[in-house]
């Protein structure tokens, strides 16, 4: 146990050491959990210790994503509880919230880059599925917080990154405000903050209903969630400075969708889960993808491609959401019907420890 | 000596005026129109179930009403109250208005009474019943008893269930008050009489056969005029009548969701309602019948949009007919509900659900027997139709032996998709200056279709997936005494279910589970004191709720630990003046494990004054009623706004 204890706090401290925000803190090394139903917010875990404290987010918080960057955590609700965007402040352990319009039913969202006005001056951008839109929200010390939208950003707008200034969207290109019927192949449109110009890059059809876009340099990597019947989760590679779609790796077929997250070690952690049969259980896998060449990383379970990520009673974790840090060591996050676990695995799928992380949860990170 | 005897002998057989009253066993709700006769002598109860007739002390005096075992009880004083048994109910007594006798905890508010108090829909009717939390939102009403979720609660309108077998629960939203007479509360497992659903209790709803005349203007534009009326053809009697009302809801609140805090006017929750009913009762045959339609704004709650524009409709039917042959008594029943919903842009649905039942009881033997079933259909415009066939049998006896009392009862049921279960109840009685009861009971609940559809929807037709909630053991230990002014009542209760269907975040979307272990302990207390000038009820209960799942446990939603009332009423010739105090204490808003108060809602007390004038000559009263004096602007689903302080004001002739 004592040798468990060491390497974990090991790896949390070699994940500081290369935290890919480059806000390492040493000590204060932990993992995020965004708890999504229930008692909502943020739980961070001092791994080392497998305490948790929490920040909570209330009852009117249903975001399903968040984004970390130094001491804030920013994530928003959908139309469903009020549209809204999320201010958490690790450090102060305080949380505030931003009204966005009305209706807009936000997703993903970022810190605008500082080089173009960004975190440092409070600005943040969200995704607004509803309205096809991006809000751009401006916070300013003792005065009124601007809230301004931008306009053609996609049919359902899902998520933002940033690349040489410019927001890159994913568009789910589906009717969200209504049944989310697919109005074609996924698509990223880059929406400049300074002008009405737009370039679109659509993705194929083997993209549907993107939900995440993660930037790696000059690549976006989209993880769509597919259509629950004919096309599986995919992730596509783009190079945007070419605005060319360069490849795509589909998960096998009848599997859908969850989330994907970079992990400190460069790699894209993709939680999907095939459909249930008739009485079975929600089971999502984790896939790793090496981004250069969009390959999944063994070892894999079986015949299957996805991590054995055994639990100590031997049965496959359920990782709803999942990372990993700079050695490959695999954070997941598994869900009961109320609560959540953290689960550590080594990156060959050993459970190394496990932790409550809180209510029901979607997404993890490491800070 | 001898002529002493004689002479008291003569006395006792003197025949002479003796007054009683009629009340229904189960609910303690009067029953009006039933035959009452004596060896020479016959009449019937009035709408207060009250009567006169000439009888001898020490004669035997009989009544009967049709969907009621007869009853003959022996005359041994000036007035007698006669309680009819509905066909096979178990043996239970309330403690109602008046100081009727009770085994188990219940209570009943005769709609008169309420309207007293300053209620002018059923749901503000139900904020009054002891042992009943009710919430609102969107319009909709949501029950709990001995903490349970809504789904646990079954709502009877003269013996007929308005659950709705699509979602399990019902909303009474719709059902007019002017159609009814009486609400009664029977907290507890009922699964012996009822069947399916019946896990926490059941809520009653008696249908009034009275003429009347009401008109009611309120805050925020709540305007409602209701018209019932009555004849005697023959031996029977006939009744109608019909409620129409509207609301438009538009008050102003504080937005505290929204960052920062704004004031708004809450708009898009307006109600608009048309009720008609009627019945008819005779000898040997009744018959209800209910049909009615809901209109109102589905707005959600503070600070959400996408429901700004939402709408939702509800049309209603129910149509119950009973007869009564010797022995045997035959009852029918038909229900449809529709329910539509459309928010342009977004979403519509409509979801149609029907039930037929049909039973037939008999007595024999001291045992009543039952049998019956029925079939549920659901089509849903998202949904696959549905249809779900259900069988049941039930024996049930009585015993009497001096200060005792025993009722046993089973009933077996299979529904399709649910397996069958049975579901026994003991009672035990003594009755003395303070009479002790316990009772045990087990019941169950079918999967509803929704869940089974929602658990499985590409193979619902397929295999089950979800088993039966199964209530294991539901027993309460209690007392009641009835001495001078003072009636009090007690009882600790607890009561443990297996496979407890309960709904959690999916991935997607929401989806029912079966919990492995969901139990409830606690107590509920009621006393009641008449004074000359009035009188003084105070009740309050007290309940823990744990629901066991993923290794710890979580309160059920929206139950508080503790909560109570008190109504008092001071009378002084035509004026009525009543008080009532509704507490409830913090109550969490979601099923977690140790809630903190991010996700609960606060303790709150709500008060209501309300004071009536009657005027006996031209049969006409007023009543004037503010409700929520302090305008705590309280929260009864989390989010919600409510409208804080209103006025109300009624007008009633009853001719």
């Amino acid at each position: 146990m004592r040798t468990t204890c060491f390497a974990l706090i090991a790896s949390i401290a070699l994940a500081a050491c290369n935290d890919s925000t480059g806000t390492t803190t040493g000590a204060a090394t932990r993992v995020l959990v965004l708890n999504t139903f229930g008692q909502t917010g943020v739980t961070r875990l001092s791994v080392d210790a497998l305490a948790a404290t929490h920040i909570d987010f209330g009852s009117s918080f249903d975001g399903a994503t968040f984004t970390v960057l130094n001491d804030s955590v920013l994530s928003a609700s959908s139309s469903f509880s009020g549209d809204q965007l999320y201010i958490a402040s690790l450090g102060a352990s305080t949380v505030t919230r931003y009204q966005l319009p009305a209706g807009s039913n936000p997703a993903g969202v970022a810190f605008v880059p500082t080089g173009i006005g960004g975190a440092a001056n409070g600005r943040y951008i969200a995704a607004l599925r509803n309205t096809g839109s991006l809000a751009q929200v401006k916070v300013q010390s003792g005065a009124a917080t601007i809230v301004t939208t931008i306009d053609h950003a996609g049919t359902c707008p899902t998520d933002v990154a940033f690349y040489n200034g410019s927001a890159w969207v994913s568009d789910a290109n589906q009717r969200c405000s209504s049944d989310f019927a697919v109005q074609g192949p996924g698509r990223i449109i880059r929406v400049s903050l300074a002008d009405a110009t737009r370039d679109t890059v659509v993705l194929g059809a083997a993209a549907i209903a993107p939900q995440r876009i993660i930037m790696i340099d000059q690549f976006a990597y989209v993880f769509s969630s597919g259509d629950f019947f004919s096309v599986p989760a995919s992730v596509t590679k783009v190079n945007v400075s070419t605005k060319q779609t360069l490849s795509i790796v589909s998960m096998p077929a009848g599997v859908y969708g969850v989330t994907m997250t970079k992990g400190e070690d460069g790699r894209l952690y993709l939680s999907v889960a095939p459909n249930p049969a008739p009485g079975g259980v929600y089971s999502p896998r984790v896939y790793v993808i090496e981004p250069s060449t969009m390959t999944t990383v063994p070892p894999y379970f079986g015949s299957e491609r996805f991590r054995p990520l055994t639990k100590q009673d031997g049965t496959l974790a359920r990782c709803s959401a999942a990372t990993a840090d700079a050695a490959g060591k695999i954070f997941c996050v598994e869900n009961g019907l109320t609560t959540s676990t953290l689960l550590l695995f080594t990156a060959a799928g050993t459970l190394i420890t496990s932790a409550a992380s809180g209510t029901i949860a979607s997404d993890v990170t490491l800070r | 000596m001898t002529s002493i005897v004689a002479v008291v002998a003569l006395a006792v057989l003197q025949h002479a005026p003796v007054h009683g009253v009629v009340r229904d066993a189960a609910t303690g709700a009067p029953v009006a129109w039933s035959e009452i006769w004596t060896r020479g002598a016959s009449t019937r109860s009035d709408d207060d179930g009250r009567f006169a007739i000439e009888v001898a002390r020490g004669d035997s005096i009989h009544a009967r009403r049709v969907g009621y075992r007869a009853t003959v009880t022996l005359v041994t004083a000036d007035s007698v109250t006669l309680l009819l048994e509905p066909s096979a109910a178990p043996l239970r007594e309330i403690v109602s208005d008046g100081a009727v006798a009770a085994s188990t905890m219940s209570a009943m508010r005769r709609v008169a009474s309420l309207r007293e108090s300053g209620a002018t829909t059923l749901a503000d009717a139900l904020t009054r019943l002891p042992f009943v939390s009710s919430r609102s939102s969107r319009g909709g009403v949501a029950l709990s008893m001995r903490g349970s979720r809504p789904e646990q609660v079954l709502v009877l309108l003269d013996g007929v269930p308005l659950n709705d077998p699509a979602t399990g629960s019902a909303d009474i939203s719709d059902i007019p008050l002017a159609a009814l007479a009486s609400v009664a509360a029977l907290p507890g497992a009922s699964g012996a009489r009822w069947g399916s659903g019946a896990s926490g209790g059941v809520l009653a709803l008696s249908t009034a056969d009275a003429s009347s005349a009401t008109l009611i203007a309120g805050s925020y534009g709540r305007v409602s005029a209701s018209v019932a009326g009555r004849a005697t053809l023959g031996s029977a009697r006939v009744h109608g009548g019909a409620e129409w009302g509207t609301a438009s809801n538009e008050f102003p609140f504080v937005n505290s969701v929204a960052s920062p805090s704004v004031s708004e006017t809450r708009v898009g929750a307006d109600e608009h309602h048309l009720a008609l009913f009627g019945g008819m009762s005779a000898p040997s045959l009744g018959a209800t019948l209910l049909v009615t339609r809901n209109e109102r704004g589905l707005v959600g709650p503070m600070n959400v949009r996408i429901y700004d524009g939402a709408r939702g409709r509800a049309d209603r039917a129910l149509a119950r007919v009973t007869g009564e042959r010797a022995t045997w008594t035959a009852s029918a029943a038909l229900r449809v509900l529709d329910v539509r919903y459309d928010n342009p842009g977004v979403a519509s649905s409509r979801t149609t659900s029907s039930s037929v039942d049909a039973d037939l009881a008999r007595d024999a033997a001291r045992i009543t027997w039952r049998a019956g079933g029925g079939v549920d259909w659901v089509h849903g415009s998202a949904l696959i139709s549905m249809q779900r066939p259900r069988v049941f049998a039930s024996a049930e006896r009585g015993w009497e032996h001096g200060a005792w009392l025993v009722s046993l009862a089973a009933r077996a049921d299979a529904v399709r998709d649910a397996s069958a279960a049975l579901s026994p109840s003991l009672t035990i009685e003594r009755r003395d200056a303070v009479t002790l009861f316990v009772r045990a009971a087990q019941a169950f609940r079918a999967p509803t279709f929704y869940d089974l559809y929602f658990a499985s929807p590409q193979f619902v037709n397929g295999a089950r997936t979800l088993r039966p909630e199964r209530v294991q053991f539901d027993g309460e230990l209690g007392a009641r005494t009835v001495a001078h002014a003072v009636t009090a009542s007690a009882s600790l209760f607890a009561r443990r279910t297996r496979d407890a269907i309960v709904w959690f975040p999916g991935t997607f979307s929401w989806s029912p589970n079966n919990v492995g272990r969901e139990t409830v302990l606690g107590g509920e207390g009621r006393a009641m004191l008449s004074l000359p000038f009035g009188s003084l009820e105070a009740w309050g209960g007290a309940r823990t709720t744990r629901l066991f799942v993923d290794g710890l446990d979580a309160p059920t939603p929206y139950v508080p630990w503790l909560d109570g009332g008190a109504l008092a009423t001071v009378r002084r010739g035509p004026l009525a003046v009543v008080a009532t105090l509704i507490a409830l204490g913090p109550r969490p808003v979601v099923t977690v494990p140790h809630p903190t108060s991010a996700v609960e809602l606060p303790a709150v007390a709500v008060v209501d004054l309300a004071a009536t004038i009657a005027s006996p000559i031209n049969r006409v009263a007023a009543t004037l009623a503010v409700h929520d004096v302090a305008n705590t602007r309280w929260q009864s689903i989390a989010r919600y706004p409510m409208p804080g302080r209103t006025l109300s004001a009624s007008l009633t002739f009853t001719p």
